[in-house]
């Protein structure tokens, strides 16, 4: 280690050969450097507007061959503009189409990558704004008839914005629905095609609902006994609704 | 010998290492390199404008400054590092120190042979910017080029001092300009509301982003497209680029110098 150390030292002139001048200008320089940007503190964020997608043609351009490491830093790129510090109001202030556009042309680079739903379904459509939550609901939607077996989780979650956010019952049926229909892989769990029943139920739709268990039932998707028995009892729970309504003469909605 | 003749003698043999590095650029086929990344620039800032359906000047001119920009700084770098290593082969450098020249005298004379060169890249790639923006704007884009390029000569000069071979030497240089450009988005990165809050190592690497941040030049606000494109330059601006390309040539002028002084050849 010392013979290494020695040759190491062997092969440079000593310190005290550089000229005085010289450490001199070094230092000044550095301590002037220093002063400049501590006096031009760089602004922690700028509130930027988002600009427009450069499309997906520039974009794979741009990832040289590599659209899969593309779609990740492009989202990073995303969220980070998004989450710049300190300026929280340019957060909601994104303009929505172009928020879109960005996803739609981020997802085609890598479909398999779910990061664009998820930022679009937690991230996108979370915020306070209704026409930005309608629009990232859209494109999630949108997006999950290409894979839905891979994708049912983020419409999952845009069927409850829709049905808790939004108070927009049949959007959230529809978006039930599409998981109901399209999600039929046997990883999906069965709670989530039973997301059309509940929102049928809260939108006074009862026979429908009874028609949905019904044809769950005689559809075979249902295998395990507990939840067999489960629908039966939801079902003999309808049947007894429907009839107090039918006596009582006008439907749950009405009276709500 | 009179003390006056002898530092006019230093000043000559600075002049003349400066010349024959520009004579070196210019056999070198350098002109054509610059000429070829020029052509390229304004055929697809023309194909760009042709694809546009609207803001075609501002497409045109934002793709051909920031292609430009590139361009320089590679062609710069990589013909710098060549030229040095080229010296080193041939003897070049021997033979420049047996002279009665300090080493300053040829470091100095090198950095201003090659701030020649970057100074005439800089004017011809203005030249072109110029055709597509305010007259003003495009000048303080010329100028930002022009301490960009000179801050990339240093630094390319103080990694061949330091590694001797071009491979190291460039990757050094390129990630050098990289963080230089890119740090600022790093520190926005890293202090998101996302990343976790009160870990250590979140905080670690938080603080080893800002020490770049603050030892590195300021390239991010070098040579900006907004000026040509929304034309908001100002001596603002202006000042910041002379004033940060000064202080950073000139501490990397201070470390290169310092290496070679120490060098053993």
């Amino acid at each position: 280690m010392a013979r290494i150390f020695k040759s190491l030292q062997g092969r440079d002139r000593p310190w005290n050969a550089v000229p005085k001048p010289v450490w001199w200008l070094a230092l000044v320089a550095l301590a002037l450097h220093l002063t400049l940007h501590a006096q031009h503190s760089r602004p922690g964020a700028r509130a930027e507007a988002l600009p427009v997608s450069p499309g997906q043609g520039v974009l794979r351009l741009l990832a040289l061959g590599d659209p899969v490491a593309m779609n990740r830093l492009a989202m990073l790129w995303l969220q980070a503009f998004d989450y710049q510090s300190g300026v929280s109001v340019a957060f909601k202030d994104l303009d929505p189409h172009r928020l879109r556009q960005w996803l739609v042309d981020i997802i085609a680079l890598d479909p398999r990558s779910q990061y664009p739903l998820m930022a679009a379904s937690r991230f996108y459509a979370d915020i306070p704004r209704e026409d930005t939550q309608r629009i990232l609901s859209d494109f999630v939607y949108e997006q999950f008839h290409d894979d839905p077996n891979r994708r049912w989780p983020w419409l999952g979650h845009v069927a409850i914005i829709a049905k808790h956010r939004l108070h927009d019952l049949p959007l959230a049926l529809k978006y039930a629905r599409a998981i109901r229909s399209e999600a039929t892989g046997t990883a999906v769990p069965s709670w989530v095609r039973q997301m059309e029943m509940v929102f049928l139920e809260d939108m006074g739709e009862l026979e429908q609902a009874r028609l949905f268990i019904g044809g769950l039932l005689a559809s075979q998707q249902v295998s395990e006994p507990e939840e067999i028995h489960f629908l039966n009892q939801r079902l003999e729970e309808l049947e007894a609704r429907e009839k107090e309504i039918g006596g009582k003469g006008r439907p749950v909605a009405e009276r709500e | 010998m009179g003390v006056m003749e002898h530092r006019f003698n230093r000043l000559g043999w600075m002049t003349a290492i400066a010349w024959v590095t520009v004579l070196e650029g210019i056999r070198t086929r350098l002109v054509g390199l610059v000429v070829a990344v020029l052509g390229v620039g304004l055929t697809l800032a023309f194909f760009a404008g042709a694809l546009a359906v609207m803001e075609v000047r501002e497409i045109q001119v934002a793709v051909l400054g920031t292609f430009l920009r590139l361009g320089a700084v590679l062609v710069m770098a990589l013909f710098v590092l060549n030229a040095q290593v080229r010296e080193l082969d041939d003897k070049g450098l021997y033979l420049a120190l047996s002279l009665p020249i300090p080493r300053a005298g040829y470091f100095f004379g090198r950095l201003m042979g090659f701030s020649m060169i970057a100074l005439v890249v800089a004017l011809l790639f203005t030249v072109a910017v110029l055709f597509f923006s305010p007259v003003l704007q495009g000048a303080l884009w010329g100028v930002s080029l022009f301490f960009e390029l000179l801050l990339i000569v240093a630094l390319a000069l103080l990694c061949l001092f330091t590694f001797n071979q071009v491979p190291p030497a460039f990757a050094m240089v390129m990630a050098v300009y990289i963080l230089a450009r890119s740090v600022i988005a790093l520190q926005w990165v890293g202090q998101g509301p996302i990343m976790p809050k009160n870990v250590l190592y979140v905080w670690l690497m938080n603080r080893f982003i800002d020490g770049l941040a603050f030892v590195l030049p300021a390239l991010d606000r070098f040579t900006q497209s907004e000026w040509l494109v929304y034309g908001n330059g100002g001596w603002q601006d202006l000042a910041f680029v002379v004033a940060q390309g000064v202080l950073y040539l000139a501490l990397l002028s201070a470390a290169a110098l310092i290496d070679l002084y120490r060098k053993n050849f």
